[in-house]
């Protein structure tokens, strides 16, 4: 799992609030500072998200215009980052759904609830032992799960993002994508079994 | 492996998406420190989804600092032109306010002149449509009882008349068939009915205004002195007398009546056109007029021909539209005569006939 420093978001509570009256205040600089300290979390998340840069300098730049623009709505309470979130979540579907329009291919398809569970993918696996790999092999494999994540259905790779990379609760998830906890759950349970069956399948690490 | 049952891979689950509670982060713990199938459970989920990690391992991560330099100007920018649009939309409405402030004096457009005048004109026509009637009502009411205060003072002369002539109404003595009609003639042979009357003016029992009803129209005030009221035999004209008197052929037969009986009344209604076709006082006829349904069932036009005052000879005055009087007698006609040429004389003394 992709280590983060989560606990450094909490160490940073109360600036954070302060940064925040500052912000809701119209403070240029406060935003400033929310942009530098947020800016790699977000880049990121959309890299993994829209794999592609127009689409991500686009999403990028309109997610912060609207964190702006709605400044006078925030609640200074809240953490400011599921709703970073959020608001980028909901620019990069809008996003993919007006380049679905122009390419006419299907991204924006919704994965069907899989009839297997995690732990019928997981026992499938012959052999989960890891062994070093070189820098070819390395790349190839990047090239593979690039593949399997941008062709996974957009509700999954969704989730299966902000809750492996941004490592959102499931509360924060149900808040950002406006779906029920227990819709999480299930969701994030149906991308985990996607991902492990085609990337077991495309590596012959296992028979599923 | 160990059987894990649905709950425990549930809560093994959380804990690798770090999305337990504290209560199933122990749980987690305690599984995955005396489990051995929880463990293999973690290690293949940790083994599936560890792939993952190369996804960010193809090129840097970070964001370009251009793409932030871009964000904030945009941002910016945008907040200007918002500022900008705010300040102009606040100058637009303190120029609305001041412009809503000016005086008008631009020359109105013609049709807002014309459904301004339109309105002036519906509104003007609205009042006179309601004060005319109401105003004419007043005014008929208050020109009723100024006739019968005429008719009232008539009366008295007729009274003091009798009482000075043994009883007897003023009248004069006329041929038959002569024309009652010819009002201001000064003719010895042409003697209309007004004569009569006018003998009060000119032995002094009424002054000439009282012989003008106030509803009538077309009459003029007699303003003479007493010389030149004795010069003259009669009312100057049909103008100055707007009453009828019961026509008196024979000055013999002109007792007070004992009975009330109607001596005089608002002028006859059924010859007043004659008085308008007929201008010249040397005709001793007018053109024949014969009595119609209307003609019978007319009222005097003195009072917007709603009815006429009736003097009694009792003194009594009464605003009635009724003609018919005593036995079965049209105080404006004479008894089975249907056409007339303002020479006809009462069949009877019984046969009240109110003319001119």
């Amino acid at each position: 799992m992709k280590s983060t420093d989560k606990s450094n978001n909490h160490n940073g509570n109360a600036k954070e609030q302060e940064l925040l009256h500052r912000y809701v205040a119209g403070d240029r600089d406060a935003f400033k500072e929310i942009v530098t300290r947020y800016k790699n979390q977000l880049y990121a998340f959309l890299r993994r998200f829209l794999n592609n840069q127009h689409l991500i300098e686009e999403v990028f730049q309109d997610t912060f215009l609207q964190l702006y623009q709605s400044r006078k709505t925030f609640e200074k309470d809240r953490p400011l980052r599921p709703w970073l979130f959020t608001i980028a979540a909901n620019k990069a579907r809008d996003a993919l759904r007006k380049q679905q329009r122009h390419e006419t291919v299907s991204i924006a398809a919704m994965a069907e609830p899989s009839d297997l569970s995690v732990d019928d993918v997981l026992n499938s696996i012959k052999s989960y032992e890891t062994t070093p790999y070189d820098e070819a092999e390395k790349a190839e494999r990047q090239e593979r799960v690039r593949q399997i994540v941008f062709e996974m259905p957009e509700n999954l790779r969704e989730i299966l993002i902000l809750a492996y990379f941004e490592q959102f609760s499931y509360k924060q998830m149900a808040d950002i994508l406006s779906i029920p906890i227990g819709t999480v759950k299930s969701r994030l349970h149906t991308a985990i079994v996607f991902f492990t069956k085609k990337w077991k399948s495309m590596s012959g690490d296992g028979n599923i | 492996m160990d059987t894990l049952s649905r709950e425990q891979r549930d809560v093994l689950l959380d804990y690798y998406f770090e999305c337990a509670g504290q209560q199933e982060t122990q749980t987690a713990q305690k599984l995955l420190a005396h489990n051995r199938g929880a463990v293999e459970f973690y290690e293949k989920l940790h083994h599936s989804l560890s792939p993952l990690d190369h996804l960010d391992h193809h090129t840097d991560i970070d964001c370009p600092d251009t793409l932030v330099e871009k964000t904030l100007e945009r941002v910016y920018s945008h907040d200007h032109n918002h500022t900008t649009e705010t300040a102009n939309v606040a100058g637009l409405e303190k120029l609305l306010k001041a412009e809503s402030e000016k005086v008008v004096t631009k020359q109105p457009s013609f049709w807002r002149h014309f459904v301004e005048s339109a309105a002036i004109a519906a509104g003007v026509f609205a009042f006179f449509s309601i004060f005319v009637p109401v105003s004419r009502h007043l005014r008929a009411g208050s020109w009723q009882t100024a006739c019968q205060a005429n008719l009232a003072k008539i009366s008295q002369g007729f009274t003091q008349y009798a009482s000075d002539n043994r009883g007897y109404l003023p009248a004069l003595t006329t041929k038959a068939g002569a024309p009652w009609w010819k009002v201001g003639s000064t003719s010895q042979e042409n003697q209309s009915n007004t004569r009569h009357l006018w003998l009060l003016v000119r032995n002094g029992y009424l002054g000439p205004d009282v012989f003008i009803c106030p509803g009538s129209g077309n009459t003029k005030t007699l303003k003479l002195d007493n010389v030149q009221i004795a010069a003259l035999a009669d009312f100057p004209g049909k103008k100055h007398i707007s009453y009828s008197f019961k026509l008196i052929c024979d000055a013999n037969k002109a007792a007070m009546p004992r009975t009330a009986t109607p001596l005089m009344s608002d002028a006859n209604p059924i010859f007043q056109a004659c008085f308008k076709n007929c201008d010249s006082l040397s005709r001793s006829e007018f053109d024949p007029v014969t009595l119609s349904e209307k003609l019978l069932n007319a009222t005097s036009h003195n009072h917007f021909r709603k009815g006429q005052n009736i003097l009694f000879s009792d003194g009594n005055i009464k605003f009635t539209n009724q003609r018919i009087f005593g036995q079965n007698d049209d105080i404006f006609t004479v008894r089975d005569t249907h056409t007339y040429r303002g020479t006809e004389k009462p069949t009877c003394e019984t046969d009240v006939f109110l003319v001119p």
